[in-house]
């Protein structure tokens, strides 16, 4: 429990950063390019403390997969905290965009992969920390 | 992962989660939810490959947390399908300006419902794929 509540805590504290850049300042001008059919959809400032629980309850599921992986390192973390980024998103965003107006179509293609970076950079600081943790205790496997 | 068994559980998974997802949420929970009917039609294809998605997704979880019984495939479709959608909700609310915290949190429950129950249809077929090649 100790590992997943560090791997939590760790990797939502990156995946918050990771996101922070890549939505609020490198492709901001992007989504606002694309927007879906939905009018006023967006909060002028996002409920922060809901932004911050959102990303830890993923961070969770990141750190509970990757937790379970024989090889533990930064680049098997990224591996596989990326391909769950990627997977979770493509399916949610297209979802979200056969049953409303919250996305375009080219905004449900592109966000995945981006969440493929940032979740990778996620799973790749809970894998470092996980392999840390696992260097000092003889709990582990 | 063995590729057949991905994509059978990708398949098997996607259809049993867009039909609960139309009983759920157009049928029996379409007045609770109403708030949420943006009035356009929907896009089927675009539901259909984002369900398919995720069934992979959730098969590739029951691989990895060895869950083949359909019972513990059940139990672990819930916990996943749970947490996963209790943290998208939570970035939802935080974004959408038109937001109803409550809406989010009970999606949540039931999708732990939904994905509980595609878990166990993935182990079934997985079970009944398994056994038929052992013979």
């Amino acid at each position: 429990m100790k590992r997943i509540l560090t791997g939590t805590l760790v990797g939502g504290i990156a995946m918050l950063a990771a996101g922070y850049v890549i939505w609020d300042v490198l492709f901001l001008d992007f989504y606002q390019a694309n927007p879906g059919a939905a009018e006023n959809l967006w909060r002028d400032a996002p409920v922060w403390w809901a932004v911050a629980l959102g990303t830890l309850t993923l961070a969770a599921l990141v750190t509970a997969v990757i937790e379970k992986c024989d090889d533990l390192n930064v680049v098997s973390g990224f591996k596989w905290g990326g391909l769950m980024g990627f997977m979770i998103w493509l399916g949610v965003n297209m979802i979200l965009h056969g049953y409303s107006n919250f996305n375009s179509l080219t905004i449900a293609l592109v966000d995945p992969l981006l969440e493929f970076v940032r979740t990778g950079i996620g799973g790749a600081a809970i894998a470092a920390v996980l392999a840390r943790t696992a260097g000092t205790t003889s709990s582990v496997h | 992962m063995d590729m057949k068994k991905l994509m059978t559980g990708a398949v098997v998974g996607g259809i049993v989660m867009m039909g609960l997802g139309y009983l759920i949420w157009e049928v029996l929970f379409a007045n609770y939810f109403s708030a949420w009917d943006s009035g356009n039609d929907m896009i089927w294809w675009s539901a259909a490959a984002g369900s398919v998605v995720l069934a992979m997704l959730l098969t590739m979880w029951l691989d990895k947390s060895g869950a083949k019984a359909w019972m513990d495939a059940a139990k672990s479709g819930a916990i996943l399908g749970f947490t996963l959608w209790l943290g998208l909700n939570l970035l939802f609310n935080a974004w959408d300006g038109g937001a109803n915290l409550m809406l989010h949190l009970t999606d949540s429950v039931l999708e732990a419902v939904r994905w509980g129950i595609t878990g166990a249809a993935i182990a079934m077929v997985s079970g009944s794929k398994a056994a038929t090649s052992d013979h």
